[in-house]
């Protein structure tokens, strides 16, 4: 099963991330995922989308989710205006240092690095675009 | 909108310390978080630090939601309590373990035994 890419504009309020969850959960079925890869990419969006909400986004701006469920898997497009951030690489401190010191924020990044099977970071002049993908199946050599 | 609500008003265990349980319910996320961050803060204002979240009406955490419960289990500690975690869903649950919380916190099958991990000690 596929269906065509799907495009969410998301207002800069945090209200807004039930309204993400859901089509990601909808994208992911149309996906064909199981339900547990289908959380994974959901979270993982969540993550991303509210980093943008919370701290990136320019005044005004919009974030735009785009989905596009393929056989494959399902791959999610966040994009947004605003301050640089790369997700990918942006130092944060590893889980058991933050749990020893009781840190109250810096999950977010391991849970997006952690949860999909790829994510990919660009800067295009201005534009942040965060691409996650989870695939179906697992790759061959994946636990 | 995230539905989300977070009942604070059940209390378990003996009368002369007695445990104070959170019931959160729906979806906490980064909208969600303050609700759930005021109802611990009311429970320490009250005087409970003995804390046990009764997570079987959770449907979703992310992060900020995770971040909430690191908030308040050192603040509970050293207020002579705890914040232990009671009965999570799997789906929930697997976001916690994904990030090592079970080595910070007590997490318990459900909310009887949370509470009587209180008296165990």
């Amino acid at each position: 099963m596929a269906a065509p890419p799907e495009t969410l504009w998301v207002r800069g309020q945090t209200a807004e991330l039930a309204r993400v969850r859901r089509r990601v959960s909808a994208w992911a079925e149309a996906s064909g995922l199981p339900a547990r890869a289908g959380r994974r990419i959901q979270l993982a969006v969540d993550e991303t989308v509210a980093n943008a909400i919370e701290h990136g986004l320019g005044a005004g701006r919009r974030v735009v989710v785009r989905g596009a469920p393929g056989r494959g898997g399902l791959t999610v497009t966040v994009r947004y205006r605003g301050a640089r951030f790369d997700p990918t690489t942006a130092p944060t401190a590893p889980p058991d240092a933050a749990l020893r010191a009781r840190a109250k924020h810096g999950y977010g990044l391991h849970l997006i690095r952690r949860l999909v099977d790829d994510v990919a970071y660009r800067w295009d002049r201005g534009t942040n675009e965060v691409r996650l993908t989870v695939r179906a199946a697992p790759p061959p050599n994946a636990s | 909108m995230s539905h989300f609500s977070v009942r604070f008003d059940r209390r378990e265990g003996p009368p002369e310390a007695p445990v104070r349980v959170l019931a959160p319910s729906g979806e906490l996320d980064a909208h969600t978080a303050p609700d759930f961050e005021a109802a611990l803060q009311a429970c320490l204002d009250g005087g409970d630090a003995r804390l046990v979240v009764d997570g079987a009406g959770l449907d979703y955490v992310s992060s900020a939601g995770l971040g909430v419960f690191m908030a308040f289990v050192e603040p509970a500690r050293t207020a002579g309590g705890d914040l232990k975690i009671a009965a999570l869903p799997d789906r929930v649950f697997e976001v916690f373990d994904l990030l090592g919380f079970p080595t910070v916190f007590d997490m318990a099958p459900t909310v009887e035994a949370a509470v009587a991990a209180f008296d165990a000690r």
